[in-house]
């Protein structure tokens, strides 16, 4: 795979923004 | 994730109540599902930014009962699975240049030796975690892993589905519980976390220190 431009990670300002306009996909929920 | 802010979509055999995420119906055991089932999710709801893998199935079998049959089932649920839906969220989020995370929910089990299915299954998960990590990251897409030790779920409930397994030889004298799983998944999947390749992030209460 080709290198892409490094992205430096950003302070986090907010929790409840943190993954603010993200969208998760989670597998599984609970473990059964 | 929901209560920093991000729209969840739950993909699971079972439909699970939890307030403010969607539901989707869907057995990641059935491996040639899992590219149309992946697309149509992203069709239906819109651009991904975060792959979860919290898939997985314990069976309880010695050693000498371990079946064919059940060592097909954890590998498909436990890793097989996860390698195919990390190939397709790998190849999604490089066609859209999006930076997207992974995280695979592995074992503590899968630290250690073991002759169970549950236990190799996770090994693999581990090892495919730490790989993946290194070559996606170069595409700016960032895999990492949790190795929780034991863990409050209905998993590890016992017997009567009342009691919870006994925590002996944790040194913190309690099993994990699934907030303080989601605080290390919420640190992984944020930019905080961003130089943070292949890494699987162990939570066990110190269960499998030395």
């Amino acid at each position: 795979m080709s290198q892409r431009p490094v992205e430096i990670s950003e302070n986090i300002v907010s929790r409840e923004d943190l993954f603010k306009n993200k969208r998760t996909i989670v597998f599984g929920g609970v473990q059964e | 994730m929901l209560s920093h802010g991000s729209e969840v979509i739950i993909c699971s055999r079972s439909n699970h109540e939890i307030e403010g995420a969607i539901n989707e119906i869907w057995d990641v055991s059935d491996i040639g599902s899992i590219q149309e089932n992946f697309n149509n999710i992203i069709k239906k709801y819109g651009q991904i930014d975060m792959v979860v893998n919290s898939q997985g199935i314990l069976t309880h079998s010695d050693f000498l009962d371990v079946s064919p049959e059940e060592m097909e089932l954890v590998f498909k649920t436990n890793i097989e699975s996860v390698f195919f839906i990390c190939q397709y969220a790998v190849r999604y989020f490089k066609n859209n240049s999006i930076y997207g995370h992974i995280l695979n929910i592995c074992s503590t089990e899968g630290l250690k030796g073991t002759c169970y299915p549950y236990g190799l299954s996770k090994a693999a998960a581990v090892r495919l975690t730490q790989g993946l990590g290194k070559v996606a990251v170069r595409d700016g897409i960032i895999v990492n892993g949790i190795a929780p030790g034991a863990t409050a779920t209905d998993m590890m409930r016992q017997g009567d589905k009342q009691n919870w397994a006994p925590a002996y030889g944790i040194p913190s004298g309690r099993m994990c519980t699934a907030n303080e799983i989601a605080n290390a998944a919420v640190f992984l999947l944020s930019d905080a976390g961003r130089q943070m390749c292949g890494e699987v992030m162990v939570v066990d209460g110190g269960e499998s220190l030395h």
